[in-house]
């Protein structure tokens, strides 16, 4: 074979064996440059992320502000709110002057739009005591609502059943 | 780091010694060792007695291997000058065609369209010898670039110009050199001492060859300054030693470089040297690759590495967005909660104080009027088919109990109404009644009614 036959042939494998070593470090080049484009486009996709969430921190900041500086608010839904309050409303009777001769807890009323716990109390006592009781009832920090107030036939001192209902924070 | 200039080193191969030189920095080192039964054994003595570089080699045989003769040839015979070298020398036992590699160099005196006379240099070159020594080369690993005669390499010892004359001794021989500038037209050798008759004639031999009367001087290297003044003694004309100092003319000869007189370098020989060639440059290529490919693969390693480390922070930033997107939706849900709470307080919260609408009916009934019986209700509003919204309220008071006259149950039906706190006061029922005691009375039941949410 002549030099230059040789020559090429040497040069033709020395082609062939470079190119076996560029090619897979292409293609790790490649590859590794595909993963970074990719991981790039998303977080460029998902860039405001962060502004909504300083947003919505300070949205709910504002709202719990508002929320804590109203003198009323619903009471939890969990059965020690719901022992504090009756606890609560026996005070409320006894510190009004009534005579508390029965308490009945109805099942809590979930189906509406507001749910709540009900409570039907039968007291005795005068107009006087009734209407501080109802004074005081309105002045827990609960928000509440007399459904009825049945006062029945007497003398000074009467029987009165009263439906009281207690507004519960709704379960996420 | 400077790169130094060097040529090849010049071997001449004598009957009893071997002589090296080579041109290391426009420097001649020299070098020689006797030559023993193993030639290999001498030639790697040689090469490592003085500081060479490389293993290209040109390689000069001298002594009884060589036979060298310059011939006139009759005019018009120049273009059969091989067949005349060869016929002259059919039967020698040395040099014959087959135990003999032959060289001629012919030079045509005034032309050969003039159809002068012709000078030839014959050299002939034993194959044996030449077979052996090229054999110990290639076990010395000595990479021959080259084969002549080591006489007539002599003349590229040191330059001339114009027509001279030189008289070297080597290994036991005189040589009579002569030629025109670099062209060497004229070879004979003599044992050495050559006697000044001897050398007289064969100079103006010399010169009538090459055409001219006489020389205006003789070159003499290899001959001390004794040696120099007793031939000066002999001759007529000049005798001058070369400009640098040449202690070994046929090596320095062989060392420098030029176009050989007779090439006797083997076919193999050749072969081998187009074989280191194609080696040598396709090392070079190889290592050229090699680098390129070295360094493609540090620069891409590197891009790759620093694609990686990319990678791994744009990761990282995916994964802090990933923990905040997590965060957010988890607030957004918390604060639809709280949204949703604060909507429902305020649509929980009563549009009326039922302490007041009590304190209300109870101040209005003054001592005409005695409540039996009083009933509050606070009530929703149906729903009109189809409607999701906030429902309205009332709360609807009723009232029995006992009047002095109708009367009084119409002036408490219009006090209630007084209030503003009830938007519908209605007297639902009166009628008159006989009270214990034997009083008139009137008994009523009145329905009323407040708007609110």
């Amino acid at each position: 074979m002549k030099l230059a036959g040789r020559m090429s042939m040497i040069a033709t494998a020395l082609l062939l064996g470079s190119s076996g070593v560029v090619y897979p470090l292409k293609q790790s080049m490649t590859s590794a440059q595909i993963d970074v484009d990719v991981l790039e486009s998303e977080l460029a996709h998902d860039q405001g992320v962060h502004d909504q969430l300083l947003a919505a921190h300070a949205r709910m900041l504002e709202v719990q502000q508002r929320i804590q500086s109203r003198p009323f608010s619903l009471c939890p839904d969990s059965p020690e709110a719901e022992h504090e309050f009756e606890t609560k409303l026996l005070e409320l009777v006894q510190g009004s002057g009534l005579n508390s001769v029965k308490m009945d807890r109805q099942a809590e009323n979930r189906s509406g739009k507001l749910p709540s716990l009900n409570i039907d109390l039968v007291v005795e006592g005068d107009a006087f005591a009734l209407h501080k009781f109802l004074e005081a009832l309105e002045g827990t920090r609960w928000v509440t609502r007399v459904l009825s107030i049945a006062i029945e036939p007497g003398n000074e001192v009467r029987r009165m059943t009263l439906q009281i209902a207690v507004m519960l924070e709704p379960k996420p | 780091m400077k790169r130094r200039k060097v040529g090849n080193i010049g071997i001449v191969i004598g009957d009893d010694t071997i002589r090296a030189a080579q041109l290391v920095d426009g420097r001649l080192l020299f070098t020689s060792v006797p030559i023993g039964d193993n030639a290999k054994k001498s030639l790697r003595q040689l090469v490592s007695s003085a500081p060479f570089i490389g293993r290209n080699v040109m390689v000069g045989l001298e002594g009884r291997a060589v036979l060298i003769e310059s011939i006139v040839l009759p005019p018009g015979t120049a273009r059969d000058a091989r067949k005349v070298c060869t016929d002259r020398l059919k039967g020698d036992p040395l040099f014959s065609a087959d135990k003999a590699v032959l060289g001629v160099a012919v030079e045509t005196m005034g032309g050969d369209a003039a159809g002068g006379q012709a000078l030839a240099i014959m050299a002939a070159m034993n194959k044996e010898r030449l077979v052996e020594m090229m054999k110990a080369c290639r076990e010395s690993e000595l990479n021959v670039q080259g084969v002549e005669s080591a006489a007539l390499a002599a003349w590229r010892a040191w330059p001339g110009k114009g027509l001279q004359v030189r008289l070297v001794r080597s290994a036991g021989h005189d040589m009579v050199l002569a030629g025109n500038d670099e062209k060497l037209l004229f070879c004979r050798i003599v044992d050495a001492p050559v006697l000044p008759a001897e050398l007289r004639a064969t100079i103006g031999r010399a010169a009538s060859l090459l055409g001219t009367e006489s020389f205006s001087h003789v070159t003499i290297a290899g001959i001390d300054e004794v040696g120099r003044a007793e031939i000066a003694s002999g001759l007529d004309i000049d005798v001058h030693v070369p400009a640098q100092n040449i202690e070994d003319a046929a090596a320095a000869g062989m060392a420098a470089e030029g176009v050989p007189l007779a090439d006797f370098t083997p076919p193999e020989e050749r072969v081998l040297r187009e074989k280191r060639r194609v080696r040598k440059v396709g090392m070079a290529m190889a290592a050229g690759c090699g680098v390129l490919l070295l360094a493609a693969g540090v620069l891409g390693g590197q891009h790759i590495s620093s694609l990686k480390d990319r990678k791994a922070s744009l990761e990282q930033q995916r994964d802090v967005i990933k923990a905040d997107r997590q965060q957010l939706d988890e607030l957004n849900t918390r604060l639809a909660r709280e949204e949703a709470n604060e909507a429902v307080i305020t649509m929980a919260r009563p549009g009326h104080r039922m302490s007041t609408l009590f304190a209300l009916i109870s101040q209005k009934a003054n001592k005409a009027i005695s409540l039996e019986t009083i009933k509050l209700e606070d009530k929703e509003d149906m729903p009109p088919p189809g409607y999701t919204g906030p429902l309205g309220r009332r709360v609807e008071a009723r009232l029995n109990g006992l009047a002095s006259s109708g009367l009084a149950v119409r002036q408490f039906a219009d006090a209630l109404l007084a209030t503003g706190a009830f938007a519908d006061v209605r007297v639902e029922a009166s009628e008159r009644v006989l009270l214990a005691g034997g009083t008139d009375g009137e008994r009523f039941r009145i329905y009323a009614r407040a708007e609110t949410h």
